[in-house]
């Protein structure tokens, strides 16, 4: 195999540091944007950091032995797509591997004997179920348009891929939604008051666990941003830009919508944001004729 | 070795050890019978691969013999079957052994005398595939059987065993699928395609119960189907060439009068054999059967039989609409079946589903025929057979030990069998995790799949390919979920001792699962690219990638990552000292015990329950469904190879 250069690790492992601080500050963010539009003040810009090391910091206490192994998967393999999309590799290992981590959590949830765990943990699947479909196709919908499932050729494109793919981004922001659980989507656990099941999948999940779990939280954030940004990767600035604005976009959805049942995410995201995709894909087919 | 002699032991002395099963009754003997046979087959599939490819020619006095005695015993299963018919009363299983009886005779009579097809045997790299897969995996599962059909009869207190028939027809099998997939002469091929459909037949019906007698009916007359479309296709083939080759076959389907109608009647015998939809109902059944049988059937036998003809036939239908609409009917056979395993509470039910879903992957990558998706379905069938393999024997396992097959029943089954609970999750995990070989088939098939020369049907078919491959994450997800449930505090139990014959091929099994998941770019090399048939063009396997046209996949790296972060402290976890709280119940929890203040301040016992979707009346209506389609998909495709 060709060996990996050495700027790329580097560029891996910087991508590593600082991407859960992005998270983090998008988080902060998230906190404050939600408590203005609550009337409320908000906790400061860097509260999140100020819980992670709080939690790291807490007396391990676990409720099941099996669950730690999981947890530590969830967080290793979200890490793991995040250094494909930084090394520009295969946009469909990434999918399956980010689909993986979401499998971890779900057993990690599985795994305990608690009910609110328990019901969590059948939602993240539900989850899994809407999001999988969207983000499989987002890969295909991307190799009709520029040849290649590397995320490397999208920077070669001449025009962005948004151009070509307008529909696949609305899906993909909705797998953004699901995955970075924003109201209507935020079946199986939410930071809001409004969630009847304790705190969902991560109920169970203490201390450095429960930390890990957030910063697993955070990479997919970054992941999945990293993805949109894809739509417009020269000048980059315009993708990370795309990507804030489809982000504060979801903010705003949060607060404004009610959380709805996981049969409505299911057939919502099968229905509307697969046919988006296809219809994009079938569009594309036409066109290139 | 001689190479007469090598394939003459990969077919005959299965078929030896069988009889001799049979006719000695004594249990020390027919354990060492089995265990020689096993491990003689095994070496036999090692030395073939070493052996590589070669073609051997029967000389006439010898081909004449033996085509003299296979149509002897022709003549003798379809009589049997007729008589099957007869004595049950099931006028389908007359018709179809009678629909092969007379087309057979008029065959023998117009060209019994003419030369067989030459060679007789073609020994490639896809039969080397194969070989290893029915040698290795069979012969674990006969090992298996060893201990399993002790348990088996014990629960059920015979009096008098019934192994030496069993050992007869589960080795019988093993020879038969040898020589189908060394055949070229397709009139042999079609007598062991027969003898697989009658010890399919005897192994279901096994345990003579009427369950198992209406379901062993059933395989019967399915696979009766089956056998009158080959027999079609050979008439056809004879009238229009004369020959019987299946190398002939594939090279000149297109350009002869008759255009893909033999093709399209080989594939409708293989679609049958492999359960694919219409034909689903005789493989849900086969599960009446002792665990060792389904084992078989799924992983290494009868259902791969109907694959590896697809795989054979892939080439005639390159390009063709034909091709395009068994791409889309294999799609739509893994969705269907997907979907209707979410709906499942039974154990074996869904290990059935997704094995036809499997199936219908590998038909659908066959079909599309590029050299990826080729690789994709030897991949998959290759790693299909080990993983389902080793689920079925340790879900048998765990059905001997627990009574039941049902996955609500194995809730929490970690704290009573925790090597039995290891083994089916890293089994289901190998299905759905990557680096494991069947995620990385579907990877390579998801690839190759978009890149289909007609785009109207390449989109269909990665819609039909996405959803499919979401819907098998959630089944196999709540399943696992089930039995790791656990409570947080609980004695430490001691590992459950099981006898050699169980933990050998399950723990072989679970080594090669684990081995092969690292070792994918030498498997690709060595095995899976030569067997293209092609050059590999469009496919490499890097030291520690593979990497397609299109994109590439890093294994080593993932494997680390999944064995660093997940298997090890998963192994490691006896050892850790952390403390132990039990779970969340609102402050109602009654001490460590898994059970709440209720109403009235009432104990309560916690209970949980898996979610299936639908209810029995969904999932029938959704397999009437997808009969109706699923016939409709092969009446078009039969109208498109005209």
């Amino acid at each position: 195999m060709n060996s990996i250069p050495f700027d790329t690790l580097l560029k891996v492992a910087l991508a590593l540091v600082l991407a859960p601080i992005c998270g983090g500050l998008l988080t902060g963010l998230d906190r404050i944007l939600t408590a203005r539009l609550q009337g409320r003040l908000g906790p400061p810009l860097l509260q999140p950091f100020f819980d992670l090391i709080k939690l790291f910091g807490k007396e391990p206490i676990t409720s099941n032995r099996l669950q730690r192994a999981f947890i530590w998967g969830h967080l290793a393999m979200t890490m793991t797509s995040l250094g494909l999309l930084v090394m520009l590799d295969d946009l469909l290992a990434l999918t399956i591997i980010l689909g993986f981590a979401s499998v971890c959590l779900v057993l990690a949830g599985f795994a305990v004997r608690s009910p609110y765990s328990y019901f969590g943990a059948q939602r993240e699947l539900m989850v899994l179920l809407s999001c999988e479909p969207i983000l499989l196709l987002f890969a295909i919908a991307y190799y009709l348009d520029t040849g290649s499932f590397l995320a490397s050729s999208a920077l070669a494109l001449k025009t962005p891929l948004l151009a070509a793919l307008p529909l696949a981004y609305l899906g993909l922001v909705v797998a953004l939604a699901m995955k970075t659980r924003k109201s209507p989507f935020d079946v199986s656990t939410s930071h809001h008051a409004h969630q009847e099941l304790v705190k969902g999948v991560t109920t169970e999940l203490s201390g450095r666990y429960l930390a890990m779990a957030e910063l697993a939280q955070w990479y997919e954030l970054t992941v999945l941003l990293g993805l949109i940004a894809l739509f417009w990767p020269r000048p980059l600035w315009v993708g990370v830009l795309l990507a804030l604005v489809s982000y504060l976009a979801l903010i705003l959805l949060d607060n404004a919508s009610a959380r709805l049942t996981w049969r409505w995410m299911v057939r919502t995201s099968w229905s509307v944001a697969v046919s988006a995709i296809v219809l994009n894909m079938i569009g594309l087919y036409i066109l290139r004729r | 070795m001689n190479h007469t002699h090598l394939i003459a032991l990969l077919v005959l002395s299965p078929v030896a050890a069988g009889l001799l099963c049979a006719l000695i009754r004594v249990r020390p003997l027919r354990i060492a019978t089995i265990v020689i046979e096993a491990l003689l087959l095994m070496a036999c599939a090692g030395l073939l691969f070493r052996e590589g490819a070669f073609e051997l020619t029967l000389d006439p006095e010898v081909g004449h013999r033996g085509r003299m005695a296979i149509t002897v015993l022709d003549f003798a299963i379809l009589l049997y079957f007729f008589f099957v018919g007869v004595a049950r009363r099931h006028l389908l299983a007359i018709l179809l052994s009678l629909g092969q009886l007379v087309p057979l005779a008029v065959l023998e009579l117009s060209w019994g005398n003419a030369p067989g097809a030459t060679p007789t045997v073609i020994v490639d790299h896809l039969a080397i595939v194969m070989i290893l897969i029915i040698n290795v995996v069979g012969s674990l599962i006969c090992l298996y059987a060893v201990s399993y059909m002790d348990d088996h009869e014990h629960h059920l207190g015979l009096t008098r065993s019934r192994q030496p028939r069993f050992f007869l027809w589960l080795l019988v099998f093993l020879g038969a699928m040898n020589g189908l997939v060394l055949a070229n002469d397709l009139l042999w091929l079609y007598f062991f395609w027969e003898t697989t459909t009658f010890c399919c037949y005897q192994l279901i019906r096994h345990d003579a119960t009427a369950l198992a007698e209406t379901n062993a009916l059933r395989a019967l007359w399915m696979n009766l189907v089956g056998g009158v479309a080959f027999l079609a296709a050979l008439m056809l083939m004879g009238i229009r060439t004369g020959s019987l080759g299946l190398r002939e076959l594939t090279a000149q389907a297109v350009a002869g009068p008759l255009g893909l109608l033999p093709v399209c009647l080989l594939s409708l015998a293989a679609f049958s054999k492999s359960a694919q939809v219409p034909f689903q109902g005789w493989l849900l059944g086969a599960m009446v059967a002792p665990t060792p049988v389904s084992a078989l059937l799924h992983s290494s036998t009868m259902v791969k039989a109907g694959v590896y003809l697809i795989l054979r036939l892939a080439g005639a239908v390159s390009g063709s609409v034909f091709g395009a609409v068994v791409a889309i009917y294999g799609a739509f056979v893994l969705v269907v079946t997907s979907v209707a395993a979410l709906m499942r509470s039974n154990a074996k039910s869904v290990l059935a589903y997704s094995t036809i879903g499997n199936l219908g992957l590998i038909i659908l990558c066959a079909a599309i025929n590029t050299t990826l998706s080729v690789a994709a379905a030897v991949l998959l069938t290759i790693f299909h057979a080990i993983s389902k393999g080793l689920l079925f024997m340790s879900v048998g396992a765990i059905e001997s030990r627990i009574g039941s097959r049902e996955i609500e029943d194995m809730d929490g089954l970690l704290e009573r069998y925790p090597w039995l609970t290891a083994v089916t999750t890293l089994g289901a995990l190998s299905m759905l995790a990557p680096p494991f070989g069947v995620l990385m088939s579907k990877w390579v098939a998801l690839e190759a799949v978009p890149g289909f020369g007609p785009k109207t049907a390449a989109l269909p078919i990665s819609l039909l390919l996405v959803c499919g491959s979401a819907v098998t994450i959630v089944f196999w997800v709540k399943w696992i979920g089930r039995m790791l449930s656990t409570r947080p505090v609980r004695e430490q139990k001691p590992i459950e001792k099981l006898s050699v014959f169980y933990n050998a091929p399950l723990a072989l099994l679970l080594v090669a699962v684990i081995a092969l998941a690292a070792l994918i770019s030498p498997l690709m090399k060595l095995l899976v690219l030569p067997s293209l048939g092609r050059g590999g063009a469009g496919l490499s396997a890097g030291f520690a990638s593979i990497e397609t046209s299109v994109g590439a996949f890093s294994t080593w790296p993932m494997l680390v990552v999944l064995g660093v972060f997940l298997l090890i402290p998963a192994l490691m976890l006896r050892r850790n000292h952390i403390k132990a709280r039990s779970a969340y119940m609102c402050g109602e929890n009654i001490g460590d015990q898994p059970a709440f203040h209720s109403l009235a301040d009432q104990p309560q016992e916690l209970r949980f329950g898996g979610f299936y979707f639908g209810q029995v009346k969904t999932e029938s209506r959704l397999m009437t469904w997808s009969t109706i389609i699923g016939v409709l998909l092969l009446v078009i495709s039969f109208w498109v190879a005209q």
